[in-house]
């Protein structure tokens, strides 16, 4: 088959001591950069986009795929130590991660979160290249209402699923909306709670919230309980993934990569959003959904493989019709036009060699990525062991820092500390927060879908039903919402909820 | 112990370092900061990422390209207007978003005029009329008709408020008599794949982002607002001469500037954009760069486009006060 030929000639690039240098630079750099809290892919490349002017195309773009696998990886090493999330994708990973942290099993949550994200790459690899084409043109059909119906149905199927009360989540879920309002609204640039601070322009910004929120109130709770308490087992359970982890994981892993690479194909869905879907999906199907949140390996395995899966899938719009997913591809986008390289539908065509030896370079970083970051694993582990009256003041400064380089702001850190408590008082009083996050993730897109729809049908709420994919998603996401009034269970757990 | 004294040193010799060159006399003998309003690998920031390189290779100092979009690009032009009037310090940014900014906000603390001396404008791409292949519009007339017929019912697709994408097609509104209905959208990916996808009737875009899907045969241009490789029509050409408002590309310093350092980085500028490896680079990309540096028609050039930019009011580009 010619596309194997070409694979094999990407391959034989990527693979050329020369640019493997600067792919291994590249991954290394990226998870550095990625370990710092708030900076993720974009982030990094951005950071090192200087240094790549120097280097040649090609091997400059098989570093930039290594900077954005390193960098996501980066981002998960802090999820599970510290219970920071790199960027919205990795917030998911805090939930059991961290909680198997605490029990002494950093080691292999971290070993299957490169395990998985390996096993993830290939696989939406082998779909990259075998489907992309098609997949583009199937993602074409997703208008503004159809992405609306989407996150609508992704909100409810979250919300339905977290663990506890379902009015608490949906409160903190609506709260997340309120606040995702902040700042200029797109259709009538009409300033919303911005109260003249020029920074609040631009909202509240999910990185200082998501930190605080997380990281900051983790740390608040643990002080709380006082310092000398041994927090984490000081007994490292092993480095690696069991055998028994493993038979836990696989499945999970082999799901979420298919959950995760299709819903990242849909241009305009950030990595986030398939890493939610298919953690819930995970839950859905596995044998001990309670456990769910409390250090289960295979909460480890299915986000991880979801969204290495999905920044996979993020190049097929990229690479099959030169439209850019967002975020990391929108660098990748500008950067091949720096090397002249002009991507569109044509790519595949007229340079083949661009398009493979992209697939091949992302192959490679994926593999260097496992290489690099295995044998660090013991070494991440060890912080662990550090006091913890030195680690957590470390860790307040890496969360300070991580705020303000977003946008060089000292507002950003601001809101981060304020959040931190918001987050200290969410906890004690029991409330999720992961749909606060959510909402506040997926609130301006949906707003901006669903007014846009409006626009495009002159107010008319019949576009909504203009086809199978709107009508589907909405009608399952009215039918999840209104199952508890249904469910005996859930019945029993809301009376308890009011009784109180 | 040892280690400790160490650790001092070193940090006393990084601290030494990095006094700054503030004696020299010849200019540039530090590093220099374009900074953009824009975000990273859009039309703008290629552009100038293209122009650092050279610069760097001309000047052998570092040049530095510091993205920062937030609020529409104010934070960058107030970062810059505040800058020391040294040379090392500088805004890249779009003419037309700046005179926005001016006039959108009585009390803004920058002023286009006022605050910033341009170096360079640069045309760099056309603002296009596309529609899908497969539609039934073959001409910019056909567009225009059915909207004469049907009064908001085409979908048109444009970026941002305030973006000369916008801000042309109210110009074509009002010259043609005719009422459009604007869908907007952050960037212009979305223009794309909603065209592609059939869910808007025309979508308004540069050159460079539609030529590769005008070659693949996906799409049409039907007419652009200045001459662009791609070979349509210019809406001038059609009857329409209002339509002419490109996004130019600034170079700009703070105000105050000393005339010796303006005429180096004039001189830079136009020894640059003659270049012909430069002049390939951006071709290859699509991008048709038409330069203004020389100073009196810079001067009227930049004036000429500010007004263009204040001829609207908050409620026609649907600004809620």
């Amino acid at each position: 088959m010619e596309a194997l030929s070409y694979l094999a000639m990407g391959f034989g690039t990527a693979l050329q001591p020369f640019n493997l240098f600067y792919c291994f630079l590249g991954v290394f750099c990226g998870t550095l950069i990625g370990v710092l809290p708030g900076i993720g892919p974009v982030g990094a490349i951005a950071l090192l986009l200087p240094i790549t002017f120097h280097v040649p195309p090609v091997a400059a773009i098989i570093m930039f795929c290594g900077i954005m696998y390193g960098a996501q990886y980066g981002g998960s090493t802090t999820s599970i130590l510290v219970n920071i999330p790199g960027e919205a994708s990795s917030i998911i990973t805090c939930l059991d991660g961290y909680q198997m942290a605490r029990q002494g099993r950093a080691g292999p949550a971290l070993g299957i979160a490169a395990f998985g994200s390996f096993i993830a790459g290939t696989a939406s690899l082998l779909g990259l290249v075998f489907l992309a084409p098609a997949l583009a043109i199937f993602s074409l059909r997703f208008g503004p209402p159809e992405y609306f119906s989407l996150i609508v149905f992704g909100l409810s199927t979250l919300i339905y699923l977290a663990e506890g009360s379902m009015v608490k989540s949906m409160m903190m879920a609506l709260l997340g909306l309120m606040l995702a309002s902040v700042g200029i609204d797109l259709v009538s640039a009409y300033p919303r709670f911005v109260y003249g601070i020029l920074t609040l322009r631009d909202g509240l910004g999910l990185v200082p919230i998501v930190i605080g929120l997380f990281g900051v109130s983790e740390i608040l709770v643990t002080l709380e309980k006082g310092i000398k308490r041994t927090i984490f087992e000081t007994e490292i359970k092993g480095l690696l993934p069991t055998l028994q982890d493993w038979k836990e994981s696989i499945f999970p892993i082999l799901r979420s990569s298919i959950v995760g690479f299709f819903l990242g194909i849909i241009p305009g869905v950030s990595v986030a959003i398939p890493t939610f879907v298919a953690y819930t999906f995970q839950k859905k199907l596995s044998k001990q959904p309670e456990k769910f949140g409390t250090g289960v390996i295979e909460g480890v395995a299915a986000p991880e493989a979801a969204n290495n899966a999905a920044s996979c899938g993020t190049m097929v719009p990229l690479l099959s019709l030169g439209v850019p997913n967002g975020g990391a591809s929108a660098l990748v986008l500008g950067a091949m036009m720096l090397y002249g390289i002009v991507p569109g539908p044509l790519l595949i065509q007229q340079s083949p060699e661009v398009f493979w030896g992209v697939i091949g370079s992302l192959y490679i970083g994926n593999a260097m990525l496992l290489l690099l970051n295995l044998p660090l694993i013991g070494l991440w582990v060890r912080t662990l062991k550090i006091p913890y009256s030195i680690l957590f003041t470390l860790i307040i400064l890496f969360c300070l820092i991580g705020a303000y380089t977003v946008h060089n702001s000292l507002n950003d850190m601001f809101i981060m500390i304020i959040f931190g408590f918001v987050g200290y008082l969410l906890r004690k009083f029991e409330y999720p927060m992961a749909p606060l996050v959510m909402g506040l993730v997926l609130g301006p897109v949906m707003e901006e879908k669903f007014r846009t729809a409006m626009v495009m049908s002159h107010g008319s709420i019949s576009i909504f039903f203009r086809n199978p994919i709107t009508v589907v998603l909405l009608a399952v996401a009215m039918l999840v919402l209104i199952s508890p009034l249904f469910t005996k269970k859930r019945l029993a757990e809301g009376i308890k909820e009011v009784e109180e | 112990m040892k280690t400790k004294i160490l650790c001092f040193l070193v940090v006393i010799l990084v601290g030494v370092t990095s006094v700054g060159y503030a004696q020299a006399k010849d200019f540039p003998k530090k590093q220099i900061t374009i900074v953009l309003g824009h975000g990273a690998g859009g039309g703008v920031d290629t552009f100038f990422r293209l122009f650092a390189e050279k610069l760097k290779n001309k000047w052998e100092v570092p040049v530095n390209i510091l993205n920062k979009p937030e609020a529409t690009g104010a934070i960058a032009a107030d970062q810059v207007a505040r800058a020391d009037a040294d040379g090392y310090t500088m805004l890249g940014n779009l003419i037309g978003a700046l005179a926005t900014l001016t006039v959108a906000n009585p009390k803004s603390p920058i002023h286009v005029v006022r605050d910033f001396e341009p170096i360079m404008m640069n045309t760099y791409v056309a603002q296009v009329m596309y529609v899908n292949t497969d539609s039934k519009f073959k001409s910019i007339e056909e567009v225009i008709d059915y909207a004469r017929e049907k009064p908001r019912e085409l979908l048109v697709a444009v970026s941002d408020i305030g973006s000369n994408l916008q801000l042309e097609m109210l110009l074509l509104q009002r010259a043609a008599n005719v009422e459009f209905t604007l869908v907007y959208h952050e960037g212009t990916r979305e223009i794309l794949t909603g065209l592609l996808g059939k869910h808007y009737d025309v979508g308004y875009a540069n050159d460079v982002v539609g030529t590769p899907f005008v070659m693949a045969g996906q799409m049409r241009a039907l007419a652009s607002d200045i001459k662009s490789p791609l070979g349509c029509p210019t809406f001038a050409e059609k009857g329409y001469p209002v339509v002419n408002l490109p996004p130019i590309a600034g170079l700009l310093g703070p105000k105050g500037l000393p005339p010796d350092i303006i005429k180096m980085w004039k001189d830079a500028a136009t020894e640059i954009v003659n270049d012909p490896d430069f002049v390939a680079a951006t071709k290859k990309l699509n991008y048709t760069i038409v330069a203004t540096i020389e100073t009196e028609e810079l001067a009227k050039r930049f004036k000429e486009e500010v007004d263009k930019f204040s001829q609207f009011t908050a409620e026609e580009l649907g600004w809620k006060k």
